[in-house]
């Protein structure tokens, strides 16, 4: 096991070279001069320089890579542009509301649709199942932009205008209590707006696994409904499961990004836009590292997690 | 059995027009394209009167209102769906926005498929060194949330039409590359790839005279499914201020009549929305439909 964990671990290096590669690349050669966007056009050529020298840009490019992956290693990630802030500060304090709008809608929403998906694989064509299905692909057809909109008009800005308590409008408060009221209705739209995508998919799991000889088997013995739906399709489907988490990462931080400028919560996406609006470089830069760091990382939790769930896969 | 002599395409084809949803969904998205290419030819809606005000602010959809025609005179009319914050006319942008959707849509998914067909080939036939290096570049670009790439690449391009086309298909492409190159991997080792390299076919001959038609279902599903990622995620990066620039589309229109909802002005914001929700529910269905029909292992 313990080798596993090493090799997983140890191929993540090249994944994490390239992808470290690409950032720089997007950002130091294909982009604009960044000193320029910052600066403005009245900027005069001291000035340019003098910012150059203190962004490291004056250096050639491999040096500058170099560089930047030094700052990573040590976590010395210096400071924001526009606030002085230090960006290591700024990314451990958007972790929180981040991981708030997101991680409870992921349990909610897995839940459900993992259940919807073990009722339509076993009432397989009756009219409760095509209406779940018809459910699922008109909420895949919705704009997860217009979801928030008209959520927020109809969930927390109607009822307040008459008077009714409900969801706070946008806002966001640090604490775990003080922000619960205001990670609700963002969690209840990223739930919407996943149980499209999920139900289908473990739908699709689901049918497949309830095809197999040994719940007909199951059946002929005379099992119940839900001896059948949650000890042996549940059991056999959980690595799908654990894998189509690991998929949706992607997602909720896209829902990370949409929801917390929208709703204004200063989580990692409202950050990372800030800074793009700003055209604070060395945040961006540094922030687009650090959040696909964790997405690898993160992967690479789910396979060694999957491989202790399930015994067939390999580990030498 | 295909005891006729009848080819899997045409096989995949009939099963498809027998396919009622699938045919309503490419009966919405052939109405759609019609719409997108009349506006193209400058027929109707053309960016002039898109951008033009034609008369007070929000006028309300189906209220009467004093209209300013292109020569300048003005004339009461009724209006169809209201007008905007500056006074133009929210019918025609939600009109000339279906050809944007239609210009983005269609040229990400011709660009990442090509991109992606192409280099799956490479990648799945020559294998070795260049499997490797394109393996590689896949893995780190999948292993990273596409979003991510998308907002870095059209920041990096700055905003506008250029930059959301270039960063929609530099990351949509490597979903179509893996895929690509599993299949191909599959097909180089069957008679028929074997049967012309032993008659000393060259090897660009035997990928795209013989590997590529064979691709068909893959190259279908994925024009489909990247046309909606492509119409989705502008909407996304326009909300987000990385969208198309100067002209309207659906993205800008939702996102800047988001406020105008508070307000009670609700037709711009329902109208991008409805006609958005409409062309992504066909063409899901469509994709659904393709999925099913061009399945080789569905397809008896």
């Amino acid at each position: 096991m313990l080798t596993y964990i090493l090799r997983r671990t140890a191929a993540m290096v090249p994944t994490l070279l390239g992808v470290s590669i690409l950032v720089f690349c997007i950002f130091n050669v294909i982009g604009d001069d960044p000193v320029y966007l910052y600066l403005g056009k009245n900027a005069t050529p001291a000035e340019v320089a003098s910012l150059r020298r203190e962004l490291g840009l004056d250096k050639p490019l491999p040096v500058q890579y170099l560089e930047g992956m030094k700052q990573l290693l040590t976590f010395d990630l210096g400071f924001s542009m526009s606030a002085k802030e230090p960006i290591s500060r700024m990314f451990l304090e958007g972790i929180g509301p981040s991981v708030a709008i997101t991680l409870p809608a992921l349990a909610l929403y897995s839940g459900i649709s993992i259940v919807l998906g073990l009722v339509c694989a076993y009432w397989r064509g009756t009219l409760l199942d095509k209406l779940i299905v018809a459910g699922a692909t008109v909420g895949m057809a919705i704009s997860y932009v217009a979801v928030m909109i008209f959520a927020q008009y109809f969930l927390a800005f109607v009822p307040n205008q008459h008077g009714l308590a409900s969801f706070p409008i946008t806002g966001y408060e640090r604490g775990f209590f003080a922000c619960l009221p205001y990670i609700l209705l963002p969690n209840l739209i990223s739930c919407f707006v996943a149980l499209g995508y999920d139900t289908r998919f473990f739908r699709a799991v689901a049918v497949e696994e309830m095809n197999r000889e040994y719940i007909r088997t199951a059946k002929a013995y005379g099992a119940g409904t839900r001896t059948i739906l949650f000890k042996h399709v549940l059991k056999n489907i959980a690595i799908p499961i654990i894998s189509r988490v690991v998929v949706v990462i992607p997602f909720m931080i896209a829902g990370s990004f949409l929801l917390e400028s929208f709703f204004v919560i200063p989580g990692l996406g409202y950050k990372l836009l800030h800074a793009i609006e700003s055209a604070d470089y060395p945040v961006i830069k540094t922030f687009t590292m650090l959040i696909a760091l964790l997405v690898v990382v993160a992967n690479t939790v789910a396979d060694v997690l999957s491989s202790l769930v399930d015994p067939r896969i390999k580990l030498s | 059995m295909n005891a006729h002599g009848e080819s899997l395409f045409r096989k995949s084809l009939r099963k498809l027009r027998r396919d009622r949803f699938g045919m309503a969904g490419l009966a919405v998205v052939g109405f759609f394209g019609l719409v997108a290419l009349g506006v193209k030819l400058g027929l109707f809606c053309t960016l002039a009167q898109a951008t033009t005000p034609v008369g007070p602010q929000f006028v309300r959809p189906g209220a009467a209102y004093q209209r300013t025609l292109a020569d300048g005179t003005k004339a009461a009319a009724r209006s169809l769906f209201g007008t905007d914050i500056q006074g133009r006319d929210v019918a025609v942008k939600l009109v000339y926005s279906i050809k944007q959707a239609f210009a983005i849509g269609v040229i990400v998914a011709v660009l990442s498929v090509a991109v992606g067909v192409v280099l799956g080939c490479i990648s799945g036939y020559f294998g070795g060194l260049v499997d490797d290096a394109l393996l590689w570049l896949y893995t780190a670009i999948n292993s990273v949330p596409f979003i991510l790439w998308i907002v870095s690449i059209s920041y990096a391009f700055g905003r506008g039409f250029t930059g959301v086309v270039v960063a929609l298909a530099a990351t949509f492409w490597v979903g179509v590359y893996f895929n690509v190159r599993a299949e191909v991997r599959r097909l180089k080792e069957l008679e028929f790839v074997l049967a012309s390299e032993s008659y000393g076919a060259s090897k660009w001959s035997i990928i795209f005279r013989d590997i590529v038609p064979n691709l068909s279902h893959l190259i279908f599903v994925f024009l489909s499914l990247d046309f909606i990622a492509a119409v989705k995620n502008e909407v996304i990066l326009s909300f987000l201020g990385l969208g198309i620039a100067g002209e309207p589309s659906w993205g800008v229109m939702i996102s800047n009549a988001r406020l105008d909802l508070l307000a009670g002005k609700w037709w711009e914001v329902t109208g991008a929305t409805i006609l958005l929700f409409v062309l992504v529910m066909a063409f899901n269905m469509l994709t659904d439909a393709l999925q099913d029909a061009f399945d080789p292992k569905k397809v008896g």
